[in-house]
């Protein structure tokens, strides 16, 4: 077995969902977004492209302890250079 | 070979200085086939937990489930730990699923944290 085969033969441990495929099925629900400065914003997911840019409708921002409310907005969009992550709220 | 090409895509073609196979044993740029980005690594990493130092003072445990060109993760079951600068850490929230952004990763260790629970 040549060296190409023994990478193509190591089975793949789980199931394989890339960030596009997590992004789709995201869209319109509820999440979370965590910036770097440490702030949390959660809303419904408007619209995301490929730099993280999010559009968020209802935002709140929470604090960084994720404890309490600090103010709302209808509509925001984040910049995605000060994205950290995006999780859904369950 | 083609298990490959679906696994990583398309091969991308490159220029290297060789001999071209002519009888006089010609010395020219060739076009060569190179397999396009290939983090095996990572890729072995799927479906297992997964330790992340990130830039700033936290660390992620999770499960790993995808990623793209940007290190961009999929992550499943994550447990974010902030790490104060007394050394105490604090552990915070479990989040079912997240969208890592790759731009603050640091390192990876495959297997997760000595303190992972879950692993």
């Amino acid at each position: 077995m040549s060296p190409e085969d023994a990478v193509a033969s190591v089975p793949l441990a789980g199931s394989r969902k890339s960030p596009s495929e997590y992004v789709a099925s995201m869209r319109g629900k509820k999440v979370i977004v965590k910036l770097i400065g440490g702030s949390i914003f959660k809303g419904y997911l408007a619209s995301l492209d490929g730099y993280l840019n999010i559009a968020l409708e209802q935002t709140e921002e929470w604090n960084s302890e994720g404890t309490g409310v600090i103010g709302t907005f209808g509509d925001a969009l984040i910049r995605g250079n000060n994205v950290y992550y995006i999780s859904l709220e369950e | 070979m083609e298990r490959e090409l679906q696994r990583y895509g398309p091969l991308r073609w490159d220029f290297e200085r060789g001999a071209v196979g002519c009888a006089a044993g010609l010395i020219a740029w060739r076009p060569v086939a190179r397999a396009p980005y290939r983090p095996q690594l990572i890729d072995k990493c799927i479906g297992s937990r997964i330790w992340l130092l990130l830039h700033g003072e936290s660390e992620l445990v999770g499960t790993l489930c995808g990623f793209d060109q940007h290190v961009n993760m999929v992550l499943e079951d994550v447990t974010e730990i902030q790490v104060n600068p007394d050394g105490s850490r604090l552990q915070l929230p479990v989040r079912k699923s997240m969208l890592l952004s790759g731009n603050n990763i640091a390192m990876l260790i495959p297997g997760g944290s000595p303190s992972d629970i879950s692993a």
